[in-house]
């Protein structure tokens, strides 16, 4: 070993005189770093040669003993002892220095486990006020960007004047923790705006890092096969060392004897080979096209298809992101015999959209626990889950939607023609019906006149739903349904309701790619309408990743057409799209679900900011209906 | 608008192999008792670690906990116990050590949900067997080998059993660094 570290010690020298400090850090070529240390596989084969040397000359002197004894002259054995001695507390120390170097590593590197990803839950969206409380949550002194900004904002409203300034601040103010009294001062404003605007703050703890969102689908590793070891013992051979070393120093036989359990259970971590998970996967799902909010109870069969058996699996079955797991779980283990199989059982809450199940995590442990092999398995055959939203027609008492329609769901027209609304007075022509004639004017002059009235007949109804990104948030508590969710359940039923009453009844939608449905009547359509709102991707469950949006599709609408338009208002560019719809000549009416909740002022704030929005758009005479979270859209379309 | 929803795993161990670890290390610290005071408090701190380790799953703690009961036998070996007994107190220790590791890592990947009774037992059954194995053949050669013996033997036996020790110790763990 010495010769072959002065050499490469040599070489290294010679080679990169310059190469300074940056030894172990960043990535240094292959061959720079094969200059400067010893690999760990030499030094491994170096340990095991001078084992067996030993083994084979500690052997030697054990059986014959005496022989040798007597053959060799006693100032040598006195000589050998002496030496024999020196070298071994030389080694035992060495074992000692290792000993420290692998329990170091052992506690400060995490073991290499795959962690699955929460699959259990839903993928969500933020909350209204989110922006504004991870805002808060970065405001360092008085003096910062976030700060200023966040003063702006609510510089709008009346403020109430901060005079109660806690001793607590003070203190902390005086010994340097301006972060915290920043954020302190800037919730305790935008607290006092939010009561003044007369909205009830519920709760107020402050946000904890883990409270602003929730965690996302992680997809994990992109690789499919992936084994790694786990570095379980690892750590182990340090009661070997150690044992050693202090039976040796302490002259304890039975600690010596104990060592030789850590050398067991280390050999033991290495000598099982990697597993090879030869696995398929099937999937069955009770019902493919499940009505929204059902119960869908998935089965999951993995069977061992290669001819060893696998001593450890755990399986995590890749439920579709946008499901949340209603009962049971999607996680397993086994023993499987070449040919057994396991069986799976979980529940999903189905929502609408169309949702694929993903590869199945399978992660293969040999026996020891030291390899894991990783893979990810598609299932010989899996279904699609479709769910499409409810879209039942309700009885047309929607009133309020409607500047010009009457019971019967026939709006009056801009041209004349038979009706019960007056129009215009003309000259009669022969073959106008004599209902028509108006025989007032003709006793007064005894001139035949034929009344025009407003001709009456079904309308054309664009409903639009807004699903820019700002629109995905969902109240804080809400699981698995967004404010975007209730905007297409409360479209698709609009939609429904407005062709049972005869009218013409388009689609479209506001993002980055609306969709557009032409206006039109019939089954055939509600069948297309309700697929494109249940399947299409600008509607989707998960939020487009732009931001921006394109009204270029309400273009083809109608002139005369209704629009009706589902947005949460959470975001101010809500209201000009809005205003835009309206300036173009629209006949417009925005329902508008509530996904504010008041826990925390930052949330506060952003009920009373959509608050301000609807206001807003009502004294520029647009049409709002408030649609509260908890309320079913039966009221909300009746008029309350 | 609340569905009832099942949770992600929040990391607590498996249940059935913690409590074979606190087993375990219950037996390894009442290996110590007969023999040293001393050993036997240190063994207690390390089963009231492993204890805690085990409720909040905490990998680095429950290693203290197990470094704390082969110290504590380790004491006792210094006060006078036999060497079945140390080997059997530190083999508890090591095992539960491995148990409660396998217990954290099946927490974390499963969760207490899922059904892994199957693959404890096989864990547990895999490393009693291989520990009992390594007991006896530590334990016999011992007995059966009585009498002074030069000590040169002894310690070629101990370099080469470091030496091994070494050798299988985990990877990259081994690679010495030269001085500029």
């Amino acid at each position: 070993m010495s010769a072959d570290s002065s050499s490469t010690a040599a070489a290294g020298r010679s080679n990169a005189p310059s190469r300074g400090s940056d030894d172990g850090r960043g990535d240094p070529p292959a061959d720079a770093r094969s200059e400067r240390t010893v690999p760990d596989l030499v030094v491994r084969r170096v340990a095991v040669l001078g084992a067996v040397v030993a083994v084979a000359v500690g052997g030697g002197v054990f059986l014959a003993a005496d022989r040798l004894l007597s053959a060799l002259p006693a100032d040598a054995v006195v000589a050998l002892e002496a030496f024999s001695r020196l070298g071994l507390y030389g080694l035992l120390a060495l074992f000692l220095f290792q000993s420290y170097r692998l329990a170091r590593h052992r506690l400060a590197g995490p073991v290499g486990e795959t962690i699955p990803p929460p699959r259990e839950a839903a993928a969500s969206v933020p909350a209204p006020g989110d922006d504004l409380r991870r805002a808060v949550a970065s405001v360092r002194n008085r003096g910062d960007e976030a700060y200023r900004s966040i003063d702006e904002r609510i510089e709008r409203w009346d403020r109430p004047p901060d005079d109660r300034r806690p001793l607590a601040d003070r203190l902390l103010d005086a010994i340097g923790m301006e972060a915290i009294t920043a954020r302190r001062e800037l919730r305790r404003s935008l607290r006092a705006v939010a009561e003044a605007g007369g909205v009830e703050v519920d709760d107020d703890s402050p946000p904890g890092r883990g409270a602003i969102g929730r965690q996302e689908h992680g997809t994990g590793s992109s690789a499919d096969v992936l084994q790694r070891r786990t570095g379980h013992w690892s750590g182990i051979s340090v009661l070997a060392l150690l044992g050693l070393a202090l039976g040796v120093f302490y002259q304890q036989p039975p600690v010596i004897l104990a060592s030789t359990i850590g050398i067991g259970f280390a050999v033991y971590g290495r000598i099982v080979g990697p597993p090879e998970p030869d696995v398929s996967i099937e999937r069955t799902v009770t019902e493919t096209s499940p009505e929204p909010e059902a119960e869908v109870d998935v089965t999951l069969t993995v069977s061992n298809d290669g001819d060893r058996t696998l001593q450890d699996l755990r399986i995590v079955d890749g439920v579709p992101a946008e499901l949340g797991v209603s009962a049971g779980t999607p996680r397993g283990s086994a023993v499987l015999e070449p040919g057994g199989s396991r069986t799976i059982r979980y529940s999903i809450a189905a929502r609408r959209g169309r949702h694929r199940f993903e590869p199945a995590l399978v992660l293969a442990r040999t026996v020891t626990g030291a390899t894991e092999v990783v893979r990810r398995v598609r299932a010989d055959r899996s279904p699609t889950i479709t769910c499409l939203p409810a879209a039942k027609p309700l009885a047309s008492k929607g009133g309020q939607f409607s500047s010009g329609r009457r019971a019967g769901g026939r709006r009056t027209t801009a041209q004349a023609g038979s009706g019960v609304e007056f129009h215009s007075l003309r000259e009669y022509h022969a073959g106008d019906p004599a209902s028509r004639i108006d025989w007032n004017r003709y006793a007064r002059s005894r001139e035949l006149s034929t009344i025009s009235y407003h001709e009456a007949r079904p309308a054309t109804a664009i409903v639009a739903v807004d699903a820019r990104a700002a629109a995905y948030r969902q109240p804080v508590g809400s699981v698995g349904v967004h404010a975007v969710d209730r905007s297409v359940d409360g479209a698709a039923t609009a939609f429904a309701s407005l062709l049972a009453d005869g009218h013409a009844v388009g689609l479209a939608s506001i993002g980055p790619e609306p969709l557009w449905l032409r206006p039109a009547r019939g089954e055939g359509h509600l069948t297309r309408g309700r697929r494109l709102l249940g399947t299409a991707e600008a509607v989707g469950v998960s939020p487009p990743e732009s931001t921006g949006y394109d009204l270029s599709v309400l273009r083809l609408a109608p002139l005369d057409a209704e629009l009706l338009l589902f947005s949460p208002l959470c975001d101010d560019d809500a209201v000009a799209v809005a205003r835009t719809l309206q300036a173009r000549g629209a006949s417009l009416t925005v329902v508008s679900p509530d996904p504010t909740t008041v826990d925390g002022p930052e949330r506060a704030i952003a009920r009373l900011e959509r608050r301000e929005r609807i206001d807003t758009l009502r004294s520029a005479g647009v049409r709002i209906v408030e649609w509260e979270w908890d309320e079913p859209f039966e009221r909300v379309w009746g008029g309350r | 608008m609340s569905r009832p929803v099942v949770e992600p795993p929040d990391g607590s161990p498996a249940a059935l192999s913690s409590l074979f670890a606190v087993c375990l290390a219950g037996i390894a610290w009442s290996l110590t008792v007969p023999y040293s005071t001393t050993g036997a408090g240190i063994a207690t701190i390390g089963w009231l670690l492993a204890a805690l380790a085990l409720s909040v799953g905490d990998r680095r703690l429950l290693s203290t906990a197990a470094c704390g009961l082969v110290l504590g036998v380790f004491v006792a070996a210094g006060d006078g116990a036999r060497s079945a007994a140390v080997l059997v107190g530190v083999l508890a220790s090591v095992l539960a050590w491995d148990l409660g590791n396998n217990a954290i890592g099946i927490g974390r990947q499963l969760g207490r949900n899922a059904s892994t009774v199957g693959i404890e037992l096989r864990h547990a059954g895999g490393s009693l067997a291989v520990g009992a194995c390594i007991v006896v053949l530590a334990y016999v050669p011992s007995v059966l080998v009585r009498g002074a013996r030069p000590l040169v033997a002894v310690v070629f036996l101990l370099v080469a059993a470091g030496l091994i020790a070494l050798a299988v110790g985990p990877d990259d763990s081994l690679s010495v660094r030269l001085p500029e």
